[in-house]
């Protein structure tokens, strides 16, 4: 019955990273305001996790939709259905979360950076930002294929659900990592790069 | 707006200990020997200055004068090519020197799907304030905003949103505040109502740097600091800027 369905794992994704865009929608709107959120006494890193944590519940009830849609069509998969859910949203939450942050002005380093990239590097960049937020939200639907494939083989499908499932959110815990520590880390490399020029190097800053 | 709170106009703002914390700290804002220069020729010459706790400073100046290149610097939002600033003793830009200092900017920017009182809310809990909705209905009605508390500021005409920008910078705690030309756009009441918050954030022990083309400030102040060309010209008391027709070279041969 679910022979040729893989490249549905693909639609899920792609309309999972546009719903995962709308609610990333506070997010973004910090993002777009650095220097507002500058003004705060949080560092920013922080404020950001806590705005897509915040998001991550609101993406509970939608995950909550799709248990219920899989439980419906095969009623005895419930918990492979959870298993598939979660990590699909999570996953498409995270590619939002990438693309967005990725868009935004950055905040550390200099502007000039991308103008002294050679233009073939330029683009190759700006192709890998663009494709990689929605390439990681198809991922998170891996699960899925992960199950379907254990079904059609005979064998139970909890485990390669669950596996890719770890997988997936081992990527976006370290995405998060990225996200929280990102300004500091640029700073880091910038410190790294003026003292290596000898010029004068900042050790608070805007993080 | 039932929701909200009713402002009381004449009630006193909430307590003083808001904007006054105690600092051993010898001064509000430190700058030696601090310079910009965008690329095309030097935007601020060495400076230094010191402007001390509880003080009200008017810094005056020609567009192009420094300005603002110099309260930028000073919030963290641009770095200097020369010298230094430190905000309390804290480095500009740092959680200490972020959580004492209050910036207005010239460009008011605001959330797209956040209302006025959303923003308020926003700005108090980030500063970790328990009770913050009195205050702000306060503000708002002082402001002459309070019916449109629930509109989006994204949406506001340039006085409006000068308005709601005004009551965000006052809704946190402060004990220094960088202020770059609040009066634009304002009527009559909205600057009165800028000039009172002004006292009473000073007379709450808050330090004030305002960079205006507004003599009725001026005239507030003790002390007066003026820039021509990026570098610093006076540095003294305001009376004696008047006197010598400073703030009205500086400050009204500019004004927009």
């Amino acid at each position: 019955m679910y022979n040729g369905t893989t490249p549905a794992a693909i639609g899920s994704g792609l309309a999972l990273f546009i719903l995962g865009l709308e609610i990333c929608e506070p997010f973004a709107q910090e993002i777009d305001q650095g220097e507002r959120t500058d003004a705060y006494p949080k560092a920013r890193g922080v404020m950001y996790i806590a705005l897509l944590s915040s998001t991550a519940v609101i993406a509970i009830p939608i995950a909550g939709i799709m248990i219920a849609t899989m439980g419906l069509v095969e009623p005895n998969i419930w918990l492979v259905a959870a298993i598939c859910a979660i990590p699909s949203v999570i996953a498409a939450i995270a590619g939002a979360a990438i693309n967005i942050v990725s868009g935004a002005p950055d905040q550390i380093s200099s502007t000039t950076q991308a103008n002294m990239m050679p233009p073939e590097v330029a683009g190759t960049v700006s192709l890998i930002k663009a494709i990689w937020p929605v390439l990681l939200a198809v991922v998170g639907s891996l699960p899925m294929v992960g199950a379907r494939i254990a079904i059609a083989d005979g064998n139970p499908p909890e485990a390669p659900a669950v596996r890719i499932a770890i997988a997936i959110a081992l990527m976006t815990f370290i995405l998060a990592g990225w996200i929280r520590f990102r300004d500091d880390i640029k700073k880091s490399l910038n410190n790294a790069a003026a003292e290596s020029r000898g010029q004068k190097t900042r050790t608070g800053g805007n993080s | 707006m039932s929701r909200h709170p009713k402002p009381p106009s004449a009630q006193k703002a909430e307590s003083a200990a808001t904007h006054k914390t105690e600092s051993v700290l010898p001064a509000a804002l430190i700058a030696h020997n601090v310079a910009k220069d965008y690329g095309d020729g030097p935007a601020l010459y060495p400076l230094s200055l010191r402007i001390e706790e509880h003080e009200k400073v008017a810094l005056i100046g020609h567009n192009g004068s420094g300005k603002t290149t110099f309260l930028r610097m000073a919030t963290g939002l641009l770095e200097p090519a020369s010298g230094s600033i430190t905000v309390f003793g804290q480095e500009p830009g740092s959680m200490d020197a972020r959580s004492k200092l209050s910036y207005l900017a010239d460009t008011p920017t605001f959330y797209d799907d956040l209302s006025v009182w959303e923003h308020l809310e926003y700005t108090a809990r980030l500063h970790n304030m328990g009770t913050w909705e009195q205050k702000a209905a306060d503000l708002l009605g002082q402001l002459g905003i309070y019916d449109r508390a629930d509109d989006l500021p994204t949406r506001f005409s340039r006085g409006l949103k000068q308005k709601a920008a005004i009551a965000i910078a006052f809704i946190r705690p402060f004990e220094l505040m960088l202020v770059d030309e609040p009066f634009v756009g304002l009527d009559a009441d909205g600057k009165e109502a800028l000039l009172d918050l002004f006292d009473q954030a000073s007379a709450e022990g808050a330090a004030l740097v305002v960079a205006t083309h507004e003599l009725s400030f001026v005239s507030r102040t003790a002390r007066t600091i003026a820039l021509r060309d990026g570098s610093l010209v006076f540095d003294g008391e305001s009376s004696q800027a008047e006197a010598r027709g400073l703030v009205a070279v500086e400050g009204t041969a500019t004004q927009d």
